[in-house]
């Protein structure tokens, strides 16, 4: 008899502890997850309807203070690895993000001013692929470079004030007032071109600047319109002005305050149009308005005000600066990416829901391991 | 009776044959021969001297119990070593999943990460450091209810209130009690709300009037405990109660558009169609494309 009891006493026991053990673990995993899940998502977030604008997440700073938290950002970038740059003109610095939104430094001027290595209000910024910042100071005359350690570099003196940057092909394209100024990389002044007015191939914009292949593109925004480039300065093409201010008479699809201008993986442009709250796609080759997407509020999702935008090719997402909403929206557009399913395990490795990785991991070869030894002991018996 | 003891009894050879080699007996397509095999086993064993000395006739008697008890001692061996296993394996993943939450928890910015949640910073660290303000106080009260966390919502305003004495409070804890569908409690806050504001409003209009300035009654807080108390007691099916108190709210607000549409599908809900349409008509005067009034017309044409 004792032989009996025995075996059936430790068979029970084990089977109570191993039920307790899944119902910690069980425990674990949803205070992990409900950890993870912010509070007050938008409805539908994360997922999204397919012909929709996905909300992926938001940024509104690196603490719960109001000092801790951005003020009217006013521009945004995506470094090499992903990495969000936010210009806090306001506070004077950059505030920088991983992929997940988590903090990751700051970049400011110990005495904002307009002396060599420092900066007064920065208004505009891109990263190039070797990872240096440019900022574009829009009271200090200049483009400041700093390196990917946040060293100073150099300096780019502009004419009247530096309001948009952008760098591509070993070429540094400075928007200044009415006039696009071209630098390569390394500070020499290659060409310029434009004049402040309203006719087509004149200029009268914030800071939305981009180029590629020899095309500069730019959002035109006090003339309502898009305009693009050769590198001569020689006009190809300009979307129609609108000589309305009227929402009713000009219908919805119609620039107001174009902005800002990014490029998707599709080589088409995507413009943030401050006045319609919106981000539109737009044909980089005829200026042809595709599709438009967003809506104004405050709820995560919506915008209110956004000036700038910038796409992060490798997650195929798009990090929009919601300046009156004093935050950065990471936002999905539809068909927009270039290798799609890259992008989807990209996006996974960059969630915040990543942390659960590990355990899922230890947890599955539990699993197997536990198959493995069912197996091995019935065949051993 | 064991299968060997039935074999004893009724498969006893004549003659005792020679064990057929193993191999032969798992030949394949032979059951019969497997299963004689298989008796033929037991017959070997039993055949085998005992080394106690006992013939095979008694020693059999004892043995299938004995091999019996040991098959039933074996199995739960087998089980409890593998659930021995299975729980060893879990607790190294309940391990890895606490050393990874301990990882997240050190490394975790307290950054908001939503509207919602700044809203909710911002409103905790006015409360801590503006303690006598009702306004930080109802602001947190607010940012708890579209957080979803009723019961700090209420709990906040009760706090605020005993703080500051604050009797708008009220209103947001009747606010926090109809969100969190608690009609009846909220009904009775309400009732408190609106006649303390209504007594605050009285007496502000008084003080002016000693002055000599003459003010309309409205306050924006009495119109929200009506409109709120109206809600609630559309939720506990006191349509008529509703319908008066959405009106005292128009009394006070007569171009909030929302007032309006509110009154019309309270009349929709009554069977008053004219009136809800006038109502809905109404809303429309002061905001031309109001979603819910719009919504409420078309529902009324499709009616019969």
């Amino acid at each position: 008899m004792a032989t009996e009891t025995t075996p059936n006493r430790t068979r029970w026991v084990l089977t109570l502890v191993v039920i307790l053990l899944v119902a910690l673990l069980a425990v674990l995993v949803g205070l992990f997850a409900s950890i993870l899940r912010p509070v007050g998502l938008p409805p539908g977030a994360p997922a999204a309807k397919a012909d929709t604008m996905e909300w992926v997440r938001s940024l509104y700073g690196y603490g719960p203070s109001a000092a801790e938290q951005m003020l009217a950002p006013s521009s945004v970038a995506v470094g090499p690895n992903g990495d969000i740059y936010v210009t806090d003109p306001t506070r004077s610095r950059l505030l920088i993000f991983s992929v997940d939104g988590s903090p990751k430094g700051e970049l400011k001027s110990k005495t904002p001013s307009i002396r060599m290595g420092s900066f007064m209000r920065p208004e505009a910024i891109d990263v190039a692929e070797n990872g240096d910042i440019f900022i574009a100071d829009s009271q200090a005359k200049k483009v400041i470079v700093f390196n990917r350690n946040k060293e100073f570099v150099r300096e780019y003196p502009v004419d009247q004030m530096a309001r948009g940057v952008y760098v591509a092909d070993n070429k540094v394209y400075v928007l200044d007032v009415g006039k696009v100024i071209v630098f390569d990389v390394a500070g020499k002044r290659l060409s310029a071109f434009g004049s402040r007015g309203k006719l087509p191939g004149q200029i009268d914009a914030y800071q939305g600047i981009v180029a590629k292949n020899g095309t500069i593109y730019i959002a035109d925004s006090y003339n309502k319109r898009i305009q693009a480039f050769d590198e001569s300065g020689s006009l190809l093409w300009a979307t129609r002005p609108e000589t309305t201010t009227s929402t009713a008479q000009r219908g919805d699809a119609a620039w107001d305050l174009p902005q800002d201008l990014a490029f998707n993986g599709k080589d088409e442009l995507v413009v943030v149009d401050a006045f319609t709250f919106d981000l539109t796609v737009v044909d980089s080759r005829s200026g042809v308005r595709i599709k438009s997407y967003g809506n104004f509020g405050r709820a995560d999702g919506e915008f209110y005000y956004p000036t700038s935008v910038a796409y992060d090719g490798r997650r195929d997402w798009f990090v929009v600066a919601d300046t009156q909403n004093n935050r950065v929206q990471v936002v999905r557009l539809p068909g927009s990416a270039a290798e799609p399913v890259q992008a989807s395990v990209w996006r996974i490795l960059s969630s915040p829901y990543r942390y659960l990785g590990p355990p899922a991991c230890v947890l599955l070869l539990a699993v197997v391991f536990a198959a493995w030894s069912a197996w091995s002991l019935q065949r051993g018996h | 009776m064991t299968r060997e003891e039935e074999n004893h009894n009724t498969f006893e050879p004549a003659e005792p044959e020679p064990a057929p080699d193993t191999e032969d007996a798992m030949a394949p397509g032979s059951d019969v021969d497997a299963w004689l095999a298989d008796d033929t086993i037991i017959a070997t064993r039993d055949d085998e001297p005992d080394s106690t000395g006992t013939d095979s006739e008694g020693a059999e008697s004892e043995r299938p119990s004995a091999d019996d008890s040991e098959i039933t001692a074996a199995e739960p061996d087998v089980v409890s070593a593998w659930l021995l296993r299975v729980a060893l394996a879990l607790i190294i993943v309940v391990l890895v999943t606490s050393a990874s939450l301990v990882i997240f928890f050190i490394s975790a910015e307290k950054a908001p990460r939503t509207a919602v949640e700044r809203d909710l910073a911002a409103a905790e660290i006015a409360v801590r450091e503006r303690s006598s303000n009702p306004g930080a106080w109802r602001a947190l009260a607010y940012a708890y209810v579209r957080a979803g966390r009723f019961d700090d919502a209420i709990e906040v305003s009760r706090r605020g209130r005993t703080a500051t004495g604050a009797k708008a409070l009220l209103l947001s804890e009747a606010d926090a009690l109809r969100a969190a569908g608690r009609h009846k409690d909220a009904i009775a806050v309400y009732d408190e709300a609106v006649a303390a504001l209504s007594e605050e409003t009285s007496a502000a209009i008084a003080a002016r009037e000693k002055q000599g300035i003459v003010t309309p009654s409205s306050n924006a807080s009495l119109v929200t405990a009506f409109y709120g108390r109206g809600l609630s007691r559309g939720e506990t099916g006191d349509a008529n109660g509703a319908i008066a108190d959405v009106k005292r709210a128009l009394e006070f607000s007569p171009q909030q558009s929302a007032l309006w549409a509110s009154l019309g599908e309270l009349y929709e809900k009554t069977g008053e169609t004219a009136k809800a349409e006038a109502a809905y008509r109404e809303a429309l005067r002061f905001i031309p494309d109001y979603p819910s009034a719009l919504l409420g017309l078309k529902r009324l044409e499709k009616r019969p």
